[in-house]
């Protein structure tokens, strides 16, 4: 990194501290931003199932390429197909960019807006990052919402940073709705929640949690069943007191 | 009056089990006698529960999971050893369903070879008791012909 953070003005600060990482819902922190070896100038994130990248803040979008996956991520598809990378400027030399996607729905030169829908993951890891003018930065030294919440305070978002704002449209079904002032709330219509799982680990140690084929969460809790021989043997009738 | 001898267990037939939140849930499992303290384990299986199972070739264990929640249910059953295993379930004592696992050591989780699925097994409402009318969940009973090394019921 070629400049320090703290000489940034406010202008500057103010802007990186409006940008929400790039999706409408969490995402798992994968690996973090650092010089050290194995390097990683910017964040790389699983996104969830179905979900579209998004706008991390207002801007123009300043560049649209296609290019092989140089960022940190799992063995599979990015070791082999190039994805698109886009480039936003949000104002005060300020710029992000996010890898990893198999269809873009902007150009060079599209305005955007926090949220707004830049097309969808080749796979489930897309990779982002902050810039100020030409050097890479870790938006989590200025902005708590790229830092993974705490498990001990959050259990169920462990690892995971904040969603960002969601201008996506989506189908839903069996929603509804009310209005509290400028705030929208959308529930269930039917007060469905996550679905009961029963998980058990027979013959295990306890080092099992979340997936195997099905799962709810990362943290999902697995019974151990500790094995031993069942026999039995009838015994005494207890003594009638007449 | 005639009274019944009691039957003595050699271990503890009840296991008491927890949801995936880790709160304690209304299903117990049930261990049916007899059972021997055959099991196995493999260190390099690509996932944890995988590593270890109960029973072995030629040996058959019966379990009953007990006061399953009332609905429609998914029940996947997982070994991790390279034994060939039937898995025979039955709810609330109706007809069997079996479906058998034919482990040949892949590296990801794949149907009939290391896992199986019974798909919409539905649980009612069971009267336990009469006067006064006591409900309570149903009872999903697994045959283990071979190993068993994972359990997952989800309710849909």
């Amino acid at each position: 990194m070629n400049f320090q953070l703290d000489v940034l003005d406010g202008n500057t600060r103010g802007t990186v501290q409006s940008l929400l990482p790039p999706s409408a819902k969490n995402l798992d922190l994968l690996h973090g931003f650092t010089f050290s070896s194995p390097q990683s100038p910017g964040q790389t994130y699983r996104i969830q199932t179905g979900e579209h990248v998004t706008a991390a803040g207002d801007g123009k979008v300043t560049a649209v390429k296609r290019r092989q996956n140089s960022f940190r991520h799992s063995v599979g598809l990015l070791d082999t197909d190039a994805t698109w990378q886009i480039t936003i400027h949000h104002g005060f030399n300020i710029y992000t960019t996010v890898q990893g996607m198999a269809t873009v729905t902007v150009q060079v030169g599209t305005p955007v807006v926090a949220g707004h829908d830049l097309g969808t993951p080749l796979t489930n890891e897309i990779y982002f990052q902050t810039l100020y003018r030409e050097s890479p930065f870790d938006p989590a030294s200025i902005s708590r919402f790229f830092r993974a919440y705490d498990s001990g305070k959050l259990p169920d978002k462990g690892g995971q940073v904040r969603q960002g704002p969601d201008i996506v449209v989506r189908e839903s079904e069996d929603v509804q709705s009310w209005s509290d002032g400028d705030i929208h709330y959308f529930v269930d219509k039917y007060c469905r929640r996550t679905p009961w799982l029963l998980s058990i680990d027979f013959a295990g140690t306890g080092a099992k949690s979340g997936f195997a084929v099905i799962g709810n969460y990362g943290t999902d809790f697995w019974n151990v069943y500790t094995h031993s021989a069942l026999t039995t043997t009838t015994g005494t009738n207890c003594v009638d007191i007449v | 009056m005639p009274s019944i001898p009691p039957t003595l267990y050699s271990s503890s037939p009840i296991v008491q089990l927890a949801d995936f939140t880790g709160k304690l849930s209304p299903a117990v499992l049930q261990r049916i006698p007899n059972m021997t303290a055959d099991q196995g384990a493999n260190g390099s299986q690509f996932d944890e529960m995988l590593r270890r199972w109960v029973g072995g070739t030629g040996i058959t264990n019966t379990f009953q999971l007990v006061d399953v929640l009332v609905g429609t249910h998914d029940l996947y059953l997982y070994t991790g050893s390279l034994v060939v295993t039937k898995f025979t379930v039955t709810v609330n004592g109706g007809t069997p369903q079996i479906a058998t696992a034919t482990p040949t050591g892949v590296r990801t989780f794949a149907q009939n070879n290391n896992f199986v699925v019974f798909r919409n097994l539905v649980v009612p409402l069971t009267k336990r008791a009469n006067s006064p009318e006591i409900y309570t969940g149903g009872m999903i009973e697994i045959k283990v012909e071979g190993t068993i090394s994972g359990l997952q019921l989800r309710r849909l």
